[in-house]
Parts: structure tokens; C-alpha cells; sequence
């Protein structure tokens, strides 16, 4: 419980193209988050990034204009600590992404993604 | 060469018969004048002493001029052997005496003559040979010349000896040539007749393989040539079945290597398939994961918002359909994917833009993801015959070449242009081309062979234009060929339409 009310106090990008998985997803991770950022490609989700500086960050992979590979690269060059979580349809070697905390296969359960973010935060809290 | 006989053994029996009567009349010759001249010779040397003994015993009587006792005395010396004619005279060549006979055995008789007759003008013996006769005068001395004695002796004999000679060799040579011919053709009849048999054997050989002839022992060079063509015939009957069993072989090898070709065909194929499978399930898992995320994102959300009291009755609807179609996607795609699982139907009509569109259907949504779009030019709208999923999978390799082509030269917009299009009256053209940049130059000539790749090993085994080739060679009778353009690669095949179509 405390965790989750300490989530209130977290900002969370959310990375998706699909519109249906961003907006129902997006929706759900709101009730728990403090504030959300949604974007639509990885250039969006680097703008967002760069300018509110978000707590955890959960994405896709491939998208258009900037894929989430390369979004991922450039923010860890910013941050080598904040909690980055993937959401892909591909299960194969070339969507291997060691950059990121943990990898979550499609279609995803909100409880599990819920859980993975409280989990990053709480390895990050322990140091 | 061509005056001689042409049968083997009959020059045989005329150079015998030759070289026979030569040898013989040689023979002859040689012993008649041999013989001739030392009997000429005896007789010479034998005339010679007679003469001088009838001068020396006609002497006391031409000295007393006792002509009646030189008659008496000189018809007692014609009974010599050979000597036919004497004749005496005095120093000055007056006939004194004349006597003569017609044979050894014949006596001798006085016979008139010329009165005087040419005497030597030198009072030594001389001899004279005179066809067959030897004629020879004799000085008779007693101090000084008394007279000459003028002796002709017949060589009668000697002709007769030589001609006897020559008569007897005549006869030898005929009966030597006749028995020689007798012993050749005794000799030879046998071996002549086994060359005869084994001429004939050896030209009915190619008739009669590995038939042998009984071998006459009696000649060393027949009994080879015999053996020989034993060998020969036996020889050319074990090739032969050994050539009938490599051809019979030959055939279940060629027929057995044809299998194995066909049957490594078509694991390669069934390689290929299950490669171009695996590159598909790579789609499959965005094709389906990303419409299940995003059905299991409404499904929870709905839950979520109705176990809230969130969800009005009248929006589950709404949710449920949104869901369906989300399905009905999932299904559609699932149709298109079990096309290349399905056992391929090799005669069915094949409408090429059907095949196309579900091809890029397939891929479309990943290779969106890619930056690919897709181009179709769609110049004919005919079928040919053949099997689908066959034709879709040489359409998913040709897109999967470009596709890796583009994205390896990173470049920003890609596009994949596929071109249907007539060719000839019975064919039509396929052409599907890339902004890849183009197939490397030392690939060129080896692009449709098995194994041959231009990708890092981890992208691909290069059985892609290998299987293309195949497919569209062997199940389509069409052909396929590649070349690069300005910005990339264009990969076209030609395919034959369907007859009817024609």
C-alpha cells in the first residue's frame, strides 16, 4: 500500500503507437501514477523525457519515426538509472534491448506491468 | 604385286617350286661345266701324251720312210679311246697317211684327202679346240723334223656327259618341285585350313560372343592365333555383360542420384519453406501479440471499469465489438499465414494479383514498422497455373531480400515496387524491385545458387533465390532473372499463362 501510494508521487512515460493499447493502458497506469506522459513514437517520448524528466519509463519497440531501441539509447545516455521497461510483440534476438530493466512480451497484463514498475522502483531504492 | 596370287599358301608353293627348280637347274649347271672342264681338262692332258707317244713311235718309220709299217702302226693307234682321225705327214705337209673312224668301237679306215695340208710353221705341239673336237699337232722328231702327226680327238662324251647332266637335273628339280609341292600342301593343308576356319571365326565374332573354336596343336603360330581369337571372343562376351550390367546400373544409379537430387530438392525446398515459416512467425508474433495486447488491454479495462461501476451498459457493446474485430483480424491473418503450411495444390488457376496482395499482406504491417512501403502496378489482371502458397513464397523471399537490402542501407523511406504486367501472349511479368541499392557485383553471376548470400551469417543461409528459381523453374516453367537498377535491385520472372487464358 505504501507503494502504491508512493507511485502518486511518480511520473511515468508511456511509449506505445498503437493507439488502442496506449489510450487503454494509458488509462489504466493513471489511476496509480502521479502523472503520465504518453507518446506515440520515440522522438515524442525523448521530447517528453527531456523536458519532465519522468521517474520510470515504459515503451515500445518498434515504431515509426524513432524506434524504441534508439529512444532508449539516447535517454540512458542521459540517465544511466532510471527504470526503463519494455512492452513488445517480438520475442526474438534482434529486439534484444540490455539497455532496459526488463522486457515485457505482449499482450501484457496491467497488473503484471503495474508490478514490474513498483519492482524497478524498489530495486532502485535499494541501491 | 598384283601378278603375284593372292592366296597365302599358293605363293608359298610357287616360291618352293621356284626356289626348287632354280636350286636344282643351278645345281645342274654348275656340276655339267664342273664336270665338263675337268673332263676336258683329262682329256687335254691325256691327248697331249698320246700324241707325243704316236710320235715317238711313228718316228723310226717316217725315218726310214717305211710308210707301209707307219700305216700299220697308226691304225693300231686310232683304237685309242676318243681318237677319231689321224693324219701324218712330212716336215713339208705332204699327206702321208690318213686314217679315220666314225666311234670308239668303229675300226679305222684309210680315207682320201688333200695332198698336202697346212702345217705349223712352229715345230711344237700345239692343241685346238674345235667345237667338239680337239684337234692337236704333233712334230715328229728324230734329231730334226721328220713329218707331223695331225690327231683329232672327239669330245663327243663330254656333250653327252653335260647333256646327260642336265637331263638328269631337269628330272630331279621336277620330281624335288613335285615332292616339295606334295609335302607343302601335306604340310600346310591342315594350317591353312584352321586359318581358313578361324578367318571366318573372326569375322562372325561380333555374332558369336564368348564362343570359342576347338585350337589345332599342330602349328605354334596357329595355335596362338587361335588362342587369341578365344581370348578375343571371350574377352569382347564378359565386356559386353560387363557394359549391359553398367548400362542396367546405370540406369537404377542415374534413376537413384535423380531421387537423391529430387529428394535434396526437396528438403531444400521444405528448408526454405521453414525458413521463410520462421521469418513469418517473427511477423505472426507482431501480427498477433500486438492485436492481442491490445484486446486483452480492452478486455481488462472494461473489467476494470465495470467492476468500478465505470462501465454504462450500453458501452459493453461497443467494448465487445472492438474486441471482435480485433479477432476477426487475428483470424484473417491466421488464414493468410496457414496458406504456406497447407500441402501445395500443383494445377490450380492462380490469379497473380491475389497472390501478390496476400503476400504483402502479410508482411506489410512489420515492414511498415521498418519504413518499407509497398508499390503494386498492377498492368494485368491474369491467371496462371500453378500452386499459390508456391507463388506467395517466392513473392515473401523476393520481399524479404528487399527488405533486408533496404534496412541494412538504412535507407529512410524504402520501397518495395512489385510491377504485374503482360510479357507476351502467353506470359506475363512479375517484377518486384527494391531501393536497396543493388546485389553486389561478385554475386551476380552465382545469385541463384544454393548457400550464396550477400547477408552477415546471422540474416540468412542464402536458399532464397535458389528456392525462387526452383519453384519458378521446375512447378512454373517460367524463368527468373535479376539485374540492379539506379537504386536498388529488381528480381523478374516470367511465368506462362494459364492456357486457357492464352
Amino acid at each position: 500500500m505504501e507503494l502504491t501510494d508512493n507511485l502518486k508521487q511518480v511520473t511515468l512515460l508511456y511509449v506505445e503507437d498503437e493507439d488502442i493499447a496506449r489510450l487503454s493502458i494509458g488509462g489504466f497506469l493513471r489511476r496509480y501514477m502521479g502523472e503520465l506522459l504518453l507518446a506515440s513514437n520515440g522522438n515524442e517520448g525523448l521530447q517528453l523525457y527531456q523536458e519532465k524528466r519522468p521517474a520510470v519509463v515504459i515503451t515500445d519497440l518498434e515504431m515509426p519515426v524513432m524506434n524504441g531501441m534508439e529512444m532508449i539509447r539516447r535517454i540512458r545516455a542521459l540517465d544511466h538509472e532510471i527504470p526503463i521497461i519494455i512492452t513488445t510483440a517480438y520475442n526474438d534476438d534482434a529486439h534484444y534491448c540490455p539497455e532496459a530493466d526488463l522486457t515485457i512480451l505482449k499482450p501484457i497484463s496491467f497488473m503484471e506491468l503495474l508490478q514490474a514498475v513498483k519492482d524497478c522502483l524498489a530495486a532502485r531504492e535499494k541501491g | 604385286m598384283h601378278l603375284l596370287p593372292q592366296r597365302l599358301h599358293t605363293r608359298m608353293l610357287m616360291a618352293i617350286t621356284l626356289a626348287m627348280v632354280i636350286g636344282t637347274l643351278g645345281l645342274s649347271f654348275w656340276t655339267a661345266v664342273s664336270q665338263s672342264n675337268q673332263l676336258l681338262a683329262a682329256r687335254l692332258q691325256q691327248a697331249t701324251l698320246l700324241s707325243e707317244n704316236l710320235a715317238e713311235g711313228s718316228a723310226h718309220s717316217l725315218a726310214l720312210d717305211d710308210y707301209a709299217s707307219l700305216d700299220q702302226y697308226l691304225r693300231h693307234a686310232t683304237g685309242l679311246p676318243g681318237l677319231r682321225q689321224v693324219i701324218a705327214t712330212d716336215a713339208r705337209g705332204a699327206v702321208l697317211a690318213s686314217l679315220y673312224r666314225t666311234t670308239d668301237t668303229a675300226a679305222a679306215e684309210l680315207v682320201d684327202g688333200p695332198d698336202i695340208v697346212q702345217i705349223p710353221t712352229n715345230p711344237t705341239q700345239s692343241t685346238r679346240l674345235d667345237g667338239t673336237t680337239l684337234l692337236v699337232w704333233q712334230p715328229v722328231k728324230a734329231g730334226g723334223l721328220l713329218g707331223w702327226l695331225q690327231l683329232t680327238y672327239s669330245l663327243e662324251e663330254i656333250t653327252q656327259l653335260q647333256n646327260q647332266i642336265w637331263r638328269h637335273g631337269i628330272i630331279l628339280s621336277c620330281i624335288e618341285t613335285l615332292i616339295g609341292i606334295s609335302l607343302v600342301v601335306l604340310l600346310l593343308r591342315r594350317p591353312l585350313r584352321s586359318i581358313r576356319n578361324l578367318s571366318r571365326f573372326a569375322r562372325e565374332l561380333p555374332h558369336q560372343k564368348g564362343v570359342t573354336l576347338p585350337v589345332e596343336r599342330v602349328v605354334t603360330e596357329v595355335q596362338d592365333l587361335g588362342e587369341s581369337l578365344n581370348y578375343a571372343s571371350t574377352e569382347l562376351y564378359r565386356i559386353e555383360q560387363e557394359l549391359l550390367e553398367l548400362n542396367r546400373s546405370l540406369e537404377s544409379r542415374v534413376e537413384e542420384e535423380v531421387a537423391k537430387s529430387r529428394e535434396k530438392d526437396a528438403l531444400l525446398l521444405q528448408q526454405a519453406r521453414y525458413q521463410t515459416l520462421g521469418e513469418l512467425l517473427v511477423n505472426i508474433a507482431h501480427h498477433w501479440r500486438q492485436p492481442l495486447n491490445n484486446i486483452g488491454a480492452r478486455v481488462q479495462e472494461n473489467a476494470w471499469m465495470l467492476a468500478n461501476g465505470e462501465l454504462p451498459p450500453e458501452k459493453a457493446l461497443d467494448a465487445a465489438d472492438v474486441v471482435m474485430q480485433e479477432l476477426k483480424q487475428l483470424s484473417r491473418s491466421i488464414s493468410g499465414f496457414q496458406l504456406l503450411c497447407r500441402p501445395a495444390v500443383a494445377d490450380e488457376s492462380v490469379l497473380v494479383s491475389d497472390a501478390v496482395n496476400r503476400s504483402i499482406v502479410m508482411v506489410r504491417d512489420s515492414y511498415q514498422q521498418l519504413g518499407i512501403r509497398f508499390e503494386v502496378n498492377l498492368l494485368s489482371e491474369q491467371a496462371i497455373q500453378g500452386s499459390l502458397q508456391d507463388l506467395v513464397q517466392c513473392l515473401l523471399n523476393l520481399f524479404s531480400n528487399a527488405r533486408d537490402a533496404i534496412t541494412e542501407r538504412q535507407v529512410a523511406a524504402g520501397c518495395i515496387t512489385v510491377t504485374i504486367a503482360p510479357y507476351q501472349p502467353d506470359s506475363l511479368r512479375i517484377s518486384v524491385s527494391d531501393t536497396g541499392g543493388g546485389i553486389p557485383q561478385q554475386l551476380m553471376n552465382s545469385l541463384f545458387d544454393p548457400y550464396v548470400t550477400s547477408k552477415f551469417r546471422t540474416q540468412g543461409v542464402g536458399l532464397g533465390l535458389f528456392v525462387v528459381r526452383q519453384i519458378i523453374e521446375q512447378r512454373f516453367q517460367g524463368t527468373v532473372t535479376a539485374r540492379n537498377h539506379e537504386h536498388g535491385a529488381e528480381v523478374t520472372v516470367i511465368l506462362p499463362l494459364k492456357r486457357g487464358d492464352v
